[in-house]
């Protein structure tokens, strides 16, 4: 930590993380309404920082314990009575420190643009609805589940959260259709929300567009925290030209967002995600610096952390379930040969691995307005830093302590 | 060691400033010969701080980052998030400026393909309005010499807002509508007398609105009385921008769009809203002399077969149209110039024959 003050290092990434804050807000233009720039903003802030700051974070956690093997002065620590792992905990530490330090500063910067963007909008007005009903607030992104169709009827059920904003005054339901054709007329249709009991909370007739994402406000009123509620659709048949049946789309399942809380401390856990990622990098990054000189570390770090990106599309999508989901039926399955069986299994190692590091998704979330909740934080903590973190302790404490570091020369 | 980098340290630093200096002998005649042989490849002269750097620092990589944006931006259209879109298409068009495709794909891509996803009416015309500003605020300042950018300018006026291709398109024309009598009075027409001592508003429709007064009063004099508030008239005024940049060698897209414009605003060009506030098109007929005009224009320019046909295919149909809405003058008038100039067995048989023939079909 001091010794990234001493260099400057701290002050640099501050002037750097800034301007790209500041870059943002003053070219970003979104799709041309207050709500579109402002979800923007906070997409592009939030993927940038993370960027930056991970890079920085591994660059400087890289260099913390290879260059003072390399410049002797680790020497002058390791020979008195202070532990391996106090050692990496200490370095660990300082670095993570000057991450949360730069996230506030972030979390400051994007509640001040969420302030003004509030300030800047009619309350009224379709703009400010939008700040403040899809970007400036929490929701719990609940997946409704397709349950069998009655007659006539498509039902689905969505569990709802444990707990319910009465601000905003709606939830958002969408649903997108498989459209044959562009621009095809709108279809009327007709939604219900029925409660546990079986009775009618909610009902609503509207034209839906057969193109595009369809949105649907759901008065909170008619939800109940933690209950089960069922949505049945169904079509209006109607003389027009309009569709008279439609097909839901498979790739983008019914969802409905509902309110649990305010922006800012939606911000706030968005960032205590961030800092599990980002404090991960800091324990990979010392650990391979305690095995590698100082610029064949990062580039071993920079290089693991891309293969463990890169195998989300390589192992993910190569798994041995997902192959099995292409065999079409009644056709004999094949024995593997040891090639390909080595390769699943290798796969699925991987995949056990890194699944848990690629988990905890942050960009976008914020700017949709989805909640991250307490729990994912936890988590987070929990497998990044203590599990994974401590693996990566314990691996750096063996490293030292079988590297012949402070002796005569 | 030390000696060696001393003996030849000197003579290399000289050597590398003899050889940049030579380099630097031939940059000029080398621009000057890429001036010559490629001119859309001539820097940029007044393109704001931000697009210059990309182009000059990022050099030949702003190629790849523009693919790697072009690729997110197909990514998230296909996924339905199209939030990104008039950004990542900015940022395409800011690293490759000089690329009136990459311009004419972006603003087509709003204007068409992401409006008629968005189920409210607002929203829709919002993305047709970005296409529109994205080629006429933008594109035009980067490739003002290139014909094409014009073209799909007045493509989407002519097309988009003119046509009826969209499920929405009264809509389109009535906002259109209402926001160009905001500007130019609520008859769409400009009195070019008040708008000279008005350098206020000859600015603001300018900026707003994309016209030079001066060539719309060309364009009014040529093809007009214009009501601007029609999407066509637009069309025709930026197919003569394109026209006019073509220079001699002519753009036929542009002529094209001309005649097919003012053949459509005397069609249906006089544009109201009934009780129910419904959209009622109906024909411009002072507009005729102008048609034949436009189309003898391009007849005489260019060498196409299509384009009498088409002609053909207007005559004959502006009469019988003329003829069902009662203008017997107008109609035989387009006839005797069909019969004047390409006259066949039935039109050898007369003006009524021709009509009775032609109303069966």
């Amino acid at each position: 930590m001091r010794q990234a003050v001493r260099s400057r290092f701290v002050l640099c990434l501050f002037v750097l993380m800034l301007s790209l804050l500041v870059g943002f807000a003053l070219t970003i233009k979104g799709d041309g309404t207050a709500a579109g720039r402002l979800q923007m903003l906070l997409s592009y802030a939030i993927g940038a920082v993370g960027v930056v700051l991970g890079m920085a974070v591994l660059w400087l956690a890289c260099g913390s314990v290879s260059t003072e093997i390399e410049n002797r002065r680790l020497h002058l620590v390791l020979v008195k009575p202070v532990r391996n792992v106090e050692l990496w905990i200490g370095k660990w530490l300082g670095i993570v420190t000057v991450a949360m330090l730069m996230l506030a500063v972030a979390g400051v910067f994007l509640a001040v643009a969420g302030q003004v963007a509030l300030h800047r909008t009619v309350p009224g007005s379709a703009d400010g609805r939008a700040v403040r009903q899809q970007v400036l607030l929490a929701r719990h992104l609940a997946e409704a589940v397709r349950i069998p169709d009655v007659p006539g009827e498509a039902r689905w059920h969505v569990d709802c959260p444990a707990v319910i904003s009465a601000s905003p005054a709606v939830a958002t339901l969408q649903y997108r259709f498989v459209s044959p054709l562009r621009d095809l007329p709108a279809v009327h249709v007709h939604w219900e929300v029925v409660g546990p009991d079986g009775a009618q909370r909610f009902a609503v007739d509207r034209q839906a567009n057969m193109d595009g994402v369809n949105q649907l406000d759901v008065p909170v009123a008619h939800l109940r925290a933690g209950e089960r509620v069922t949505l049945s659709f169904r079509v209006h048949p109607s003389e027009s030209e309009s569709p008279q049946y439609v097909t839901f789309h498979p790739d983008h399942p019914v969802e409905m967002l509902i309110p649990t809380g305010g922006f800012r401390a939606n911000l706030v856990r968005t960032l205590l995600l961030m800092f599990c990622r980002i404090a991960l990098l800091a324990a990979l990054g010392v650990t391979v610096g305690t095995v590698f000189t100082f610029p064949v570390a990062v580039f071993v770090a920079v290089s693991m952390v891309v293969v463990t990106l890169f195998t989300q599309f390589v192992v993910f999508s190569s798994a041995p379930e997902r192959r099995s989901e292409h065999h079409h039926h009644g056709e004999e399955e094949e024995m593997p040969g040891w090639v390909e069986w080595t390769g699943d299994h290798l796969a699925i190692g991987i995949r056990f691995v890194v699944a848990p590091v690629l988990r905890y998704q942050v960009r976008g979330r914020l700017a949709a307005g989805v909640s991250v909740p307490w729990a994912e934080v936890h988590e987070a903590a929990g497998i990044l830093i203590f599990v994974y973190g401590g693996a990566l302790c314990a691996l750096a404490c063996g490293a030292l302590r079988r590297r012949e570091i402070a002796l005569p020369v | 060691m030390k000696s060696w980098r001393n003996r030849t340290g000197i003579p290399l630093l000289a050597a590398a400033v003899l050889l940049l200096m030579v380099a630097g002998m031939f940059h000029t005649p080398l621009l000057n010969a890429r001036r010559q042989s490629l001119p859309g490849l001539a820097p940029l002269t007044d393109a704001p701080p931000v697009v210059v750097f990309t182009t000059v620092v990022l050099g030949g990589f702003r190629g790849v980052i523009a693919d790697a944006l072009w690729l997110r931006a197909s990514y998230l259209q296909e996924d339905g998030r199209y939030l990104e879109l008039v950004q990542l298409a900015d940022w395409v068009t800011k690293l490759e400026p000089r690329t009136t495709d990459i311009w004419a794909f972006h603003a087509w891509n709003m204007a068409y393909n992401v409006s008629v996803m968005m189920p409210i009416a607002e929203d829709r015309w919002r993305w047709v309005q970005q296409g529109i500003r994205l080629l006429r605020d933008e594109g035009i300042r980067y490739n003002p010499s290139d014909p094409r950018i014009y073209h799909e300018l007045g493509w989407i006026f002519q097309h988009k807002l003119g046509g009826d291709s969209d499920r929405l398109h009264a809509y389109y024309k009535k906002q259109w509508s209402a926001y160009v009598a905001a500007r130019l009075g609520p008859k769409g027409r400009v009195n070019y007398d008040i708008l000279a001592m008005e350098p206020g508003l000859r600015d603001r429709i300018r900026d707003e609105l994309g016209l030079d007064v001066e060539r719309m009063q060309i364009v009014d004099a040529i093809y007009g009385p214009l009501d601007w508030r029609v999407p066509q008239s637009h069309a025709v005024y930026w197919a003569y921008r394109g026209l006019e940049v073509a220079g001699n060698e002519g753009f036929l897209s542009c002529s094209r769009m001309i005649y097919q414009s003012m053949a459509e605003l005397f069609l249906w060009g006089k544009m109201s809203w009934d009780d129910k506030g419904e959209l009622v098109m109906e024909a411009d007929k002072r507009l005729l002399p102008r048609v034949f005009r436009a189309y003898e224009e391009t007849l005489s320019r260019y060498d196409d077969p299509a384009l009498h046909d088409a002609y053909i295919n207007f005559l004959a149909g502006a009469a019988l149209v003329m003829a069902e809405q009662g203008d017997t003058r107008r109609s035989r008038r387009c006839f005797e110039r069909l019969h004047e100039r390409y006259p066949t067995s039935q039109t050898a048989k007369g003006y009524e024959a021709f009509i009775a023939a032609h109303r069966d079909q």
